[in-house]
């Protein structure tokens, strides 16, 4: 990880008085003569403001780049689908993927969904390294289409969504390429049980690894896989890059917890990749929460696991997003039955078709009311998981499981109730 | 004529390599493509970009179509260049895999692109307000649907838009780019992501749906006028050689256009 000496070089650069934007000096508000700002103990470190989406938001591209907008590889934004205004991050070319190179020889063509790595990144990445510089690009609407794409150019790498797995795998195995597949990798959704057997059962001659990242970070992962999925618990293990630094903080205190084996926190990342860096991050809050697995790993770094994000108001399932305020949208559809307080909890099930995603959802019913028998079916069509799909069209076309709508009955808890959970088990 | 017998001599020579006869006759669209399919294992094993030849992304019946890496998008190139692009949105479908060309013509322009979900429009609207977009590359009914989007929005227009028609398409009438100020090229695609017509920088600014013929094909209408004959392009792994497709062509009467091609109108 980034060194002591390194965060504060890259402090002085991203505080400077000239530096090429002033997002940092207004964060930590100096003042036009204070010069750069520069800790003199890692405690200094630790009290400085913390970043959020939020902040970042509030300016514009042009003001937050550190770079002339015209010198920019591409942009990138979150999705904007759970309710929030979406984030543009600008980047710069493709660093530390490396990697890859002891999972996959790249000496044949790849199959990628555009995130976290564009396809011309993917060209650049794959020529550099002396590979097949062909790229198929995975379009999850026509997952039939990129698997006879990818077997036309006989493609043996991959990378996907978690949520894109099932389509793709099925798609590829219809078009016979799916043994052929020897490398695998998946982001963007912690991975479950059912979906690494799915994985494990429809790749069997793949490395199957999981990487860990963000759309606000510049240089992906986060999270580099520290070993391949195996079945071993935990599925998925991270250790950070040397371009980053991690750091776990109380989410109530906001205090730094030490980076021992066992403890869990809200997730801070710097990230710097070096010259050129369109927006260095420094102690920017994802909104995940992770456990240190290993203090020393065999990357001799910390080894840590994702346990899902901090304060989770959507769920992205394959081919829709559940919203929290979606939901509460429809329970408010039927007052005389229920309030709109719920807790909403995603599984992955083995099925003969492989993994389907079921929801139980836990409602507060009112006093003297009883649940429909078919309430679970008026809930799941009134659910919007699209602009113009709801739950039950997902269930009609075999992506998910029927929704079950049960009594949410109080557990005595410390803890804040969460409303969406998703179950990796 | 001499650049027409260029052409044909090239393209009879991919035909060679793909151990095919060149035909003599013209033939359909229908015959060509059954000829493309026996031409796949040809597509692997040459380093070539691979495109689909239907539009409809559900379509993954058809064949798949080979270009030689190198070729670049030279009337999005031009385009961006001309048009100072700096902000380029790219509301195409994933499956037409023309990312990496759309790349190259942003650098050549100074510019970056923002590939946006095609289903998510108010991230597209927010790119233009909030990220310094000033170009929306798109279909044409991607055009109409988001050009609606951004009236009912209230937003205001990128001044650029690059309109992908399909061969088989009815023109449709994009009444929200006809506002002062707007310059919209339209080019007309074989397949996705392979430009048959195009516009210059002044075919653009005439606001009509006249077009140049995209360089390295050949194209003629057939003895009968009801149709057009293709050959080309020399840079693909299995060119059309005399296909006929059902389109009629007119030049367009006494006009020299500034970049002295031939200008055509395609009757559709």
């Amino acid at each position: 990880m980034l060194s002591f000496q390194q965060r504060k070089e890259l402090l002085a650069h991203c505080t400077a008085q000239n530096a090429p934007s002033s997002f940092y000096r207004k964060h930590y508000r100096l003042s036009v003569n204070t010069p750069d700002f520069i800790p003199a103990t890692e405690q200094e470190w630790q009290q400085l403001p913390i970043v959020t989406k939020g902040n970042l938001s509030a300016s514009t591209l042009e003001k937050r780049s550190f770079l002339p907008l015209n010198t920019l590889d591409h942009m990138r934004a979150s999705s904007g689908t759970s309710g929030k205004a979406p984030l543009f991050s600008p980047r710069t070319h493709v660093r530390n993927m490396d990697y890859r190179l002891a999972y996959f020889d790249f000496s044949a063509p790849f199959l990628a969904f555009g995130v976290p790595m564009m396809p011309h990144w993917h060209e650049q990445f794959q020529t550099e390294h002396g590979g097949d510089p062909r790229v198929i690009s995975y379009d999850p609407r026509y997952p039939e289409m990129s698997a006879r794409l990818a077997a036309t150019v006989g493609v043996e790498g991959v990378s996907l969504f978690a949520y894109h797995v099932r389509a793709a795998g099925d798609a590829l195995r219809a078009v016979g390429i799916a043994e052929r597949i020897r490398f695998l990798e998946v982001t963007g959704e912690v991975c479950s049980r059912a979906l690494y057997e799915y994985m494990r059962g429809t790749f069997p001659n793949a490395t199957i690894v999981q990487s860990y990242g963000a759309s606000e970070v510049e240089d992906v992962h986060i999270g580099m896989p520290c070993r391949p999925m195996t079945g071993e618990e935990p599925l998925a293990l991270y250790h950070p890059k040397s371009t980053h630094f991690l750091e776990i903080i109380d989410p109530v205190t906001e205090r730094v917890v030490p980076m021992e084996a066992g403890v869990e926190g809200d997730l801070l990342i710097t990230a710097y990749p070096g010259e050129p860096a369109a927006f260095p991050l420094i102690r920017f809050r994802i909104g995940d929460t992770i456990r240190i697995v290993e203090s020393d790993c065999s990357h001799k770094d910390i080894a840590f696991t994702v346990l899902g994000r901090t304060e989770l108001d959507f769920l992205k399932l394959e081919g829709g997003i559940l919203r929290a305020d979606e939901v509460e949208r429809v329970l408010r559809t039927m007052p005389d039955l229920m309030t709109d307080e719920f807790e909403l909890h995603r599984y992955e099930r083995r099925t003969p078709h492989g993994p389907r995603t079921y929801i139980d959802l836990k409602v507060r019913v009112r006093p003297g009311a009883r649940l429909p028998e078919d309430i679970g079916n008026s809930v799941a069509t009134r659910l919007r998981v699209g602009p113009a799909q709801t739950y039950s069209d997902g269930v009609a076309a075999g992506r998910y499981l029927p929704l079950t709508c049960t009594e949410l009955i109080d557990e005595p808890s410390s803890r804040k109730r969460q409303r969406l959970i998703s179950h990796t088990d | 004529m001499s650049h027409q017998n260029d052409v044909k001599a090239r393209v009879a020579d991919a035909y060679e390599r793909a151990q095919l006869a060149v035909p003599e006759k013209t033939r359909s669209l229908e015959r060509y493509l059954t000829l493309l399919e026996h031409a796949q294992d040809l597509i692997r094993t040459t380093d070539a970009r691979v495109f689909s030849t239907s539009f409809d992304g559900s379509n993954a019946d058809m064949p798949i179509y080979g270009r030689a890496r190198n070729w670049q998008w030279a009337s999005l190139h031009h385009f961006l260049r001309a048009r100072r692009a700096l902000g380029v949105l790219v509301r195409l479908p994933l499956f037409w895999q023309v990312e990496p060309l759309i790349f190259n013509a942003c650098k050549d322009a100074g510019g970056f692109p923002f590939v946006n979900d095609v289903a998510n429009m108010p991230v597209g609207r927010l790119a233009v307000t909030e990220a310094n977009v000033n170009t929306i590359l798109t279909t044409v009914q991607g055009a109409q649907g988001f050009s609606r989007h951004l009236v009912e929005r209230n937003t205001p227009f990128p001044p650029n838009w690059f309109v992908v028609h399909q061969l088989s398409d009815t023109p449709i009438q994009l009444p929200y780019l006809m506002r002062p100020g707007l310059i919209v090229h339209n080019e007309v695609h074989l397949f996705p992501g392979i430009p048959l017509f195009y516009q210059c920088a002044a075919l653009a600014e005439s606001r009509q749906l006249h077009f140049h013929v995209a360089d390295g094909f050949i194209v003629d209408s057939s003895e009968t006028q009801k149709e057009i004959t293709v050959t080309g392009t020399p840079d693909d792994v299995l060119p059309l050689y005399h296909c006929k497709l059902p389109y009629q062509l007119a030049d367009v009467p006494s006009s020299v256009c500034a970049c002295k091609e031939r200008i055509v109108s395609l009757i559709w």
